[in-house]
C-alpha cells in the first residue's frame, strides 16, 4: 500500500477560539456609549414611517449611529435634503487582494447614503498603490508587482460590488419604496479607478494645472505630514505628495462624475480638506463637502479589527463567513451595543430594546452578540454567506445533528488539525485504520476503545461499529470527511477530569484526557473522589472562567467545563 | 507744405551715459580686490612657458580659482577629475523666461567656456520644462496658445545666443584636433514633457525627503516669508536635479555649474544620483554673482536688463556699459569676464597707480573683451565705430548700421526723402525739432556748433543733397555735444 503521509497529533484548536468562550458578565449599568455626537433633527421627530426615505437627512442618521466624526460645512445637511441625490465618494486602497474590517465602515456609511436616496461612487486607488510601494520592490520585480496589484485591483471591485450590490437589492426594493426610489434602485454602485486618469497625466500638467495653487506650508500643516515631518523617520517627497493626489481625485470625481462628498475614516482628514481646498481655488466653485466616521475602537481603547491571527478579511477565500461570525459574536457586552448601532442598519428602536432586554434578569446571553454577527455577518456575505456560518458554527458542536457539506467543513478548516490523503487511500480503509493514519489516535487499540464506549463519530455521526470502512457516501461532496473523537457520558468525564488536573496541576491535553477518561470509568472509587472533590470546592463563575480562560487553547475541555456550569445551575 | 510731425525735445541722452563721461579720480591705492578664492597650482606653474591657450586637461580648477570664478565645489575630487584622460561633460541651465539672455547668465558662459579651452565638453541646458510650469502669474490659463508661441519665441532666441557666443570661442580659441566638436544645446522639455507623474513618484519621488528639500536655504527662506511657497516651487528642485541625473546618464555629463544661488538645486542632482543610481562621479561648482564693490548686482542698469543678444541691446551699449565700470571694480572684471592672461591683468592693474595712465585705458580693455566674446569681432567694430561716431568732430564715416546702434540714445522723427531733399539745413533744424526757432539754429551755426552727420556745417545757406542722406534712409543733426536729433527718411 502506497505511504500515507499524516502531520504529526497537534492541539485540536488554536488560540483564536479562546474568546468564543469568554463567559458572560451581566452588568447592570453598561458602559456609556462612545457617540461622538447624538442630535435628533425636527424631520426625524416628524416621520414615524420606517427610515429608509427617499432624501431623508442621512447626516441625522449617521449622527444618531456615531458614525460622524467631521463634516467639512454644515451647508451638507441641506443638500442632503434637495430633491436632486447627491453622489459620495469613499477611496479604497487596492493594497492587498481584499477589504479589511478597516473599510466596512466607508461601506457601511455609502451604504446609509443609497439608503436615503443618494449615489454611491467606490474609487480604488489604483494609482496610489502603484507608487505608495515603499520596499522598493517595484526596482526589482516590476513585472510581479504589477501582477499583484492587478489581482488585488480585482478582488477589491469584487468584494466591493458583491456587497454593495447585494445592498442595494436588500434595502432598496420592497413595500415602502416610492416610485423615485424604484427608479433609483436601477443604478447600480459605480467603481471607479483613478489610475485611468492618472496613468497619462504628466508631471508638467500636474505642477502647471494642480501644483502651483498648493501651498507647502498648508500641506504641511495636515496633522498626518506634521508628525510624520517631527518623527525620526521623516517623509519622502512622494508621501508628501499623497495629498494633492487624492485631492485631485475629489476634483476630477466633482468636475466629471458629478460628486460632491468625500468619505473617509479620521485619519483622512487632511487629504478630503486638500480635495475640498483644491476644488474651490481650481475650480472657484462652493459645494464640495467630506464628512468623516471614527475609527471603530472598542471600550478598551484598542482598534478593533484586528485579531491575534491577523486582519479581518472581508472576502470569503480569505476569511471565511464562520470566523468573520465567530469575531462578532465573541465582542464584549461594552461594545455589543454601539457595534450594532455603527455596523448594521438595524432600528435604533431595536437596537434600544435589545440593549434595555440587556439588564433584565430573563436575558438569555450572547443574544447582543448573536444578532450583530448574523447582521454584519449577512452585509458583507449575503444570505448564504450567514447561513453557511450559522451551519458551520452548528457543525462544531458535538453530537448535533448538523449534515455536514464541503463548504460548511472548509469554513472550519484551519481550527482542526488536518491531512491530505488520495482518495484511493481512503476509499473502503478501514475507519480504525484511518484514525491512526490520520492522526487522531495514536494506535488502533485507542481507537478502538474509544469506538466501543461510543465516543468516536464520522462527519458528526456516531459509529458503533468496529468493522466499519470508508464508503463513498462518507466522503462529502467527494472532497472531506471529518473525525471527532468525542465523549459519551459527558458528565462523569468531566468530574474525573477536572478532580485529575486539579490535583495534578497538569494542562491537559489529548494524552491526559484518554488517561482520565480511563480511569475515570473503570474505578469507581476514583469518580466519587473527584466528585467530592467537585462539592467541597463550591466553585462559582469567577472559577470557572478562571479554569476556561487557562486552559482555553481546548475547545473540547472548554465546552466541557460550561456544561458542567450549566448542569450545576450556576448562572454565566 | 505738408505738416511735419516731429516729437517734443526731451533729454538728449539718459541716464546710461552719465556714467560714460564721468571725470577719472586716479586713485594711488586702488580698493583691494574683491576675490573669492585664489589658488595657484603646480601644474600651472609648471607651464610658465607655454600659452595657456590649446592645452588640454590643464586643471581648469585652479585657473577658476584664480580669477575669482570658484564659490564652491562639491567635492574635491572633481580637480583630479580633471586631469584623467578622458575630458569632461559639463553643464550650465539657462532659463527661457525672456528672448534673450541676459548679463546675469554670462558668467555660465564664460565658465563653459573655460572648461572647453582646457579640453573639456560644454552642454547648454535649456530650461523649457521649467519654465512652462514656472509661470506664477497664472496666465497660463487665460492665455495658453500666446504662453507657448512665447516660450517657443524665448527658447529659440536663447539657443540662437548661445550657439553664437559658445560657437564664435569655439572657432577662436580652439582651433586644432579637439574643435571638431561643437557646443551641445539640450532642453529639458525633450525628456519631461511626456514624463508622467506617477512615473516621477516611483523612480524620483520617493528617494527625496521633505526634510532635506526643506533644509535648502532658498526654499527655507521662501517658507519663513508672508509670500511662502507653492508646491510646484517646491519641487523645481526635483525637476532640476533630475535633469542632472538624465544628462549623467544619457549624455555622461558629470559636472553641473550655476550661480551660488544655485547651490540647492545643483546639490540635489549630485544626491539623487547618488541614491538612484548608486554611483559617484557627479560633481557640483558654482561661481559667485557679479557684484559691484559696493555690494549691488552688477548687471542691473537703470533701463533694465544688460541683455547680451544685440536685438535687444545693442552692442555699442553694451560696450558702453562696461565702459563705465568704475576703476575699484575693472580689475576684477577683467579677470572674471575676460580671457586676459593673469598677468597681462596685473600688468594692467600696475599701470593704473602710476602717472602716465591713460584713463579708462583698463575700463576700454574689458569692454573690448568682453563684447568680442560676446558679440564677435563684427559686433565689437560697430560698438567701437558706433562710440567715435558720438564723438564731437570725429572724422568716421557714418553708416546706416552704426547710426542705427545708437538710435534709442537720440530723438528721432520721419520725414519723406522728397520733403529732405533741397530742403535748408536751417529749417530742417526747426522741423526736426532740435531748435525751437530758425533764429536759434543761425545763431549755433555761426557760432560752429552745428554738425550734419558730424561735419560741421559753415554755411547758413547749406541745403541737403542727396550724399547726405546716409545709405539714403537716415542722417544725424548735432547740435553742440549732446543735443542729437536722428533723421528718419520715411
Amino acid at each position: 500500500m502506497a505511504s500515507i503521509s499524516a502531520p504529526t497529533r497537534t492541539l485540536l484548536f488554536t488560540h483564536s477560539t479562546k474568546r468564543f468562550f469568554r463567559p458572560f458578565k451581566p452588568s447592570s449599568s453598561p458602559f456609556p456609549l462612545q457617540c461622538t455626537t447624538k442630535t435628533t433633527c425636527s424631520t426625524l421627530q416628524q416621520q414615524q414611517q420606517p427610515r429608509r426615505n427617499n432624501n431623508y437627512n442621512v447626516i441625522g442618521i449617521l449622527e444618531e449611529r456615531g458614525l460622524v466624526e467631521s463634516i467639512t460645512s454644515d451647508a451638507l445637511r441641506s443638500a442632503c435634503l434637495t430633491p436632486a441625490p447627491l453622489k459620495v465618494y469613499c477611496g479604497f486602497d487596492p493594497t492587498a487582494e481584499s477589504l479589511h474590517l478597516g473599510n466596512l465602515l466607508g461601506l457601511i456609511v455609502l451604504s446609509w447614503f443609497r439608503c436615503c436616496g443618494h449615489r454611491a461612487v467606490a474609487l480604488i486607488g489604483g494609482a496610489t498603490a502603484l507608487v505608495g510601494d515603499p520596499s522598493g520592490k517595484s526596482l526589482e520585480r516590476p513585472e510581479l508587482d504589477a501582477e499583484t496589484l492587478e489581482r488585488n485591483q480585482l478582488g477589491i471591485s469584487n468584494t466591493i460590488h458583491q456587497i454593495l450590490g447585494r445592498a442595494q437589492d436588500s434595502n432598496l426594493v420592497g413595500p415602502n419604496s416610492n416610485s423615485d426610489s424604484n427608479s433609483d434602485s436601477n443604478s447600480s454602485v459605480v467603481i471607479l479607478n483613478n489610475y485611468d486618469w492618472w496613468k497619462e497625466f504628466s508631471l508638467l500638467d500636474f505642477l502647471k494645472r494642480v501644483g502651483k495653487f498648493a501651498r507647502v506650508g498648508s500641506m504641511m500643516a495636515k496633522e498626518s505630514v506634521r508628525k510624520r515631518l517631527e518623527s525620526e523617520q521623516g517623509m519622502s517627497y512622494t508621501e508628501f505628495t499623497y495629498q494633492l493626489l487624492q485631492g485631485y481625485d475629489f476634483l476630477h470625481l466633482f468636475q466629471n462624475e458629478g460628486v460632491s462628498v468625500q468619505i473617509g475614516g479620521s485619519d483622512q482628514w487632511g487629504n478630503i480638506t486638500a480635495g475640498t481646498e483644491l476644488i474651490r481655488k481650481i475650480l472657484q466653485v462652493e459645494g464640495a463637502y467630506g464628512l468623516t466616521f471614527p475609527l471603530l475602537l472598542k471600550s478598551d481603547g484598542t482598534k478593533f479589527g484586528k485579531s491575534e491571527d491577523g486582519a479581518i478579511w472581508l472576502s470569503p477565500t480569505f476569511l471565511s463567513p464562520y470566523k468573520f461570525y465567530q469575531y462578532f459574536f465573541s465582542v464584549p457586552d461594552d461594545d455589543v451595543i454601539r457595534f450594532l448601532k455603527i455596523l448594521t442598519f438595524l432600528d435604533i428602536e431595536e437596537i434600544v430594546a435589545l440593549e434595555g432586554e440587556m439588564g433584565k434578569p430573563g436575558y438569555v446571553p450572547n443574544t447582543a452578540q448573536r444578532r450583530l454577527a448574523e447582521e454584519v455577518t449577512r452585509f458583507v456575505h449575503g444570505e448564504d454567506g450567514l447561513a453557511e456560518a450559522l451551519k458551520a458554527t452548528e457543525a462544531l458542536r458535538p453530537g448535533s445533528e448538523t449534515k455536514l457539506d464541503w463548504k460548511t467543513i472548509e469554513g472550519i478548516a484551519e481550527d482542526v488539525p488536518c491531512c491530505s490523503l488520495a482518495y484511493d487511500a481512503v476509499l473502503n480503509l478501514s475507519l480504525v485504520d484511518l484514525l491512526v493514519s490520520s492522526g487522531l489516535f495514536e494506535s488502533k487499540s485507542a481507537a478502538r476503545r474509544l469506538l466501543k464506549q461510543g465516543g468516536l463519530y464520522l462527519n458528526n455521526n456516531r459509529v458503533d461499529n468496529e468493522g466499519k470502512r470508508i464508503e463513498a457516501a462518507d466522503i462529502v461532496d467527494g472532497k472531506v470527511l471529518l473525525l471527532s473523537a468525542g465523549k459519551k457520558n459527558k458528565m462523569d468525564l468531566a468530574f474525573s477530569l477536572l478532580g485529575e488536573i486539579l490535583k495534578l496541576r497538569l494542562s491537559p491535553n489529548y494524552h491526559n484526557l484518554e488517561y482520565t477518561y480511563e480511569n475515570g470509568l473503570c474505578k469507581t472509587k476514583r469518580v466519587n473522589d473527584a466528585l467530592n472533590l467537585f462539592e467541597e470546592m463550591h466553585p462559582d463563575t469567577v472559577t470557572y472562567s478562571s479554569l476556561i480562560e487557562n486552559q482555553g487553547e481546548s475547545l473540547m475541555f472548554g465546552i466541557l467545563l460550561m456544561r458542567c456550569m450549566i448542569e450545576v445551575n450556576l448562572r454565566m
